[in-house]
């Protein structure tokens, strides 16, 4: 390359049209490589966790339009369900037909009628302490949804001017269980003992809810939900769940409909940036038309001295190929910073190359479309 | 290249008026130029001196006719072709100079000779020296007066091996002095390289000898 004939080639390159393509495609890549990181770190993050491949959900049964169709589980439905690829184990939530009236005081005297449910403790993500019921146990222990104290605190007591519960509050709260059916009533005291962010119901020990049954219950009744630990599979499970109309609730997420979201932004994002880049390489075309044309003169009289046409040809080349790979690199000390947005949601799994090559190939293919421009123009 | 042979050649422009140039050495008629010989060709205004060199060094091909090199045809030469005759065998100076105005006299030397590599830095000074131009060395092009472009382009023209040298009213603003001057550096090229000369001339040729004489 000779700089004399740079230097007449490119005195008539306009700064404010060089700018014009620099900016435009800069956004046009930095906008491709966010799209792509963000696709990684939001799908890492939505994607299980290879150290705890386990979740659990509760399944139910859909409720029929009349409301009084049949939602319990039969032993040969769970017996399928276990035999499921994606079950590692299963396990009925234990109720009764028993009915249990709760009591206690929180300012004021409150009573409310409910149920109580059990689950084996494998199944449950906390384990209170002395978490059992003997016949001499005097306080029976509760675990409650954490949601539930949530919803108290932020809800029903800033409402209610009533005071905001600690867990350990609650914990200290002393209550009473009136459990009657099958024509027999007694009173329990109880106390909870532990907060469950897994299990959407009020738990007691599986013991308890036996001696409960046996008591107070009027004869067996088919569970209506079921607690699964699963592998990690979302699209066989929610395959199953659909065929074979299942609910589910619990600590696994639905994860598919933020991943097609997650999918959908970045595929929208993607097709921006590449709306921009096509902008940009017309602005380039163009800007590269004008510089050749009235750089005509100069042209004729360096191929009149012996410069041939490809080698004249390669000075332009050379020259977007340079900007773009400059464009790429601003792009690239872009990217980590804008991607902090983000990062405090999604947090980053390090340096991924992806963005980047995606990027340097955008940058290097962009140097294409002059290649017939510049053979039509210098010659 | 030994041989530039014009046959039957006449620019586009003279098509409808033929008749005109039935009496030309040139034109519509078979012509060879022989590498080693010295040719001025005599020519009034308009009678395309400078169609005539733009057609022989590939800068246009508005012409009926055939123009050979060595016997083969130039119309089949391509892009790549012309470049390594225009600086290893064919060297040109335009009646216009083209010169960059926006370089010095050196660069615009050193534009030709960093593609030959055909003299050094100092070969070119002294070249400069004799032309009477050294003090111009670091002069940009357009502060040059008319007579003065036609020397640089002279030496720039020389910074190439030569098989023939194509000019165009080469001298036509200098003075004798001058002339003779730049035509011993021609000659010295010339017979150095032992290359022909092709020379257009309206009434102020180029001091050299010895010429065969054309008339266009």
């Amino acid at each position: 390359m000779n700089g004399l004939v740079w230097r007449l080639l490119r005195k008539n390159i306009s700064k404010a049209q060089v700018a014009t393509y620099f900016t435009t495609l800069l956004c046009g890549i930095t906008l491709v490589m966010l799209a792509i990181q963000f696709h990684r770190d939001a799908s890492l993050r939505l994607s299980p966790d290879v150290n705890t491949p386990h979740e659990y959900i509760t399944l139910s049964k859909t409720v029929d339009h009349s409301g009084f169709g049949n939602n319990g589980f039969t032993d040969s439905e769970i017996a399928q369900l276990r035999h499921q690829p994606w079950v590692d184990s299963v396990a009925p939530y234990l109720s009764g037909d028993f009915s249990v009236m709760l009591s206690m005081e929180i300012g004021m005297p409150f009573t409310t009628q409910m149920f109580l449910e059990a689950v084996p403790e494998e199944f449950l993500d906390t384990i209170p302490e002395r978490w059992s019921y003997t016949p001499d146990t005097r306080i029976v222990p509760l675990i409650i949804p954490r949601d539930y104290l949530t919803l108290y605190n932020y809800g029903f007591a800033s409402s209610q001017s009533l005071p905001k519960l600690s867990e350990n509050t609650i914990k200290r709260l002393p209550l009473t269980l009136e459990l009657s059916g099958n024509g027999k009533s007694k009173t329990y005291s109880a106390r909870i003992t532990g907060f469950s962010s897994r299990i959407n119901s009020v738990i007691a020990p599986e013991e308890f809810i036996r001696h409960a049954t046996e008591e107070y219950g009027e004869g067996t009744i088919e569970p209506t939900k079921l607690i699964v630990k699963t592998l990690t599979d979302n699209s066989s499970i929610n395959r199953y769940l659909e065929e074979n109309h299942l609910e589910r609730s619990g600590e696994g997420i639905d994860t598919t409909l933020l991943q097609s979201a997650v999918t959908l932004l970045t595929t929208l994002l993607i097709a921006i940036g590449a709306v921009i880049i096509t902008l940009s390489i017309i602005i380039q075309l163009l800007c590269l038309y004008l510089l050749v044309e009235k750089n005509r003169e100069t042209t004729r009289r360096l191929i009149m001295l012996g410069y041939s046409p490809a080698a004249l040809r390669r000075y332009y080349l050379r020259f977007i190929a340079v900007s773009n790979l400059i464009t790429f690199i601003v792009a690239a000390l872009l990217t980590p910073l804008c991607a902090r947005l983000w990062h405090t949601l999604l947090p980053s799994d390090g340096f991924t190359p992806l963005p980047y090559l995606a990027g340097l190939l955008i940058a290097l293919l962009l140097t294409l479309p002059i290649m017939p421009l510049l053979r039509r123009a210098v010659r | 290249m030994e041989s530039i042979t014009l046959r039957q050649l006449l620019p586009d422009v003279f098509l409808e008026e033929q008749e005109e140039h039935r009496g030309s050495e040139i034109w519509l008629t078979e012509y060879t130029f022989r590498r080693g010989n010295r040719y001025v060709v005599h020519a009034g205004s308009g009678a395309g001196k400078s169609s005539m060199c733009a057609f022989i060094y590939g800068l246009r091909t508005d012409y009926r006719g055939e123009i050979l090199f060595d016997g083969k045809p130039v119309r089949q030469l391509g892009a790549e072709q012309w470049s390594q005759l225009r600086t290893r065998s064919l060297a040109y100076v335009p009646q216009e100079m083209a010169l960059f105005p926006e370089l010095t006299v050196m660069d615009n030397i050193m534009l030709k000779n960093s593609m030959t590599s055909h003299l050094t830095e100092a070969e070119i000074h002294r070249l400069l020296q004799r032309a009477g131009i050294a003090q111009k060395a670091s002069v940009r092009a357009d502060r040059l007066s008319i007579g003065q472009q036609q020397r640089v382009a002279i030496i720039r023209a020389l910074c190439q091996p030569l098989d023939f040298l194509l000019m165009d009213e080469p001298v036509s603003h200098l003075d004798p002095e001058n002339n003779r001057l730049m035509a011993s550096l021609i000659d010295e090229a010339l017979t150095l390289n032992g290359a022909g000369l092709i020379v257009t001339s309206v009434g102020n040729p180029l001091l050299i000898n010895p010429v065969t004489e054309l008339k266009l």
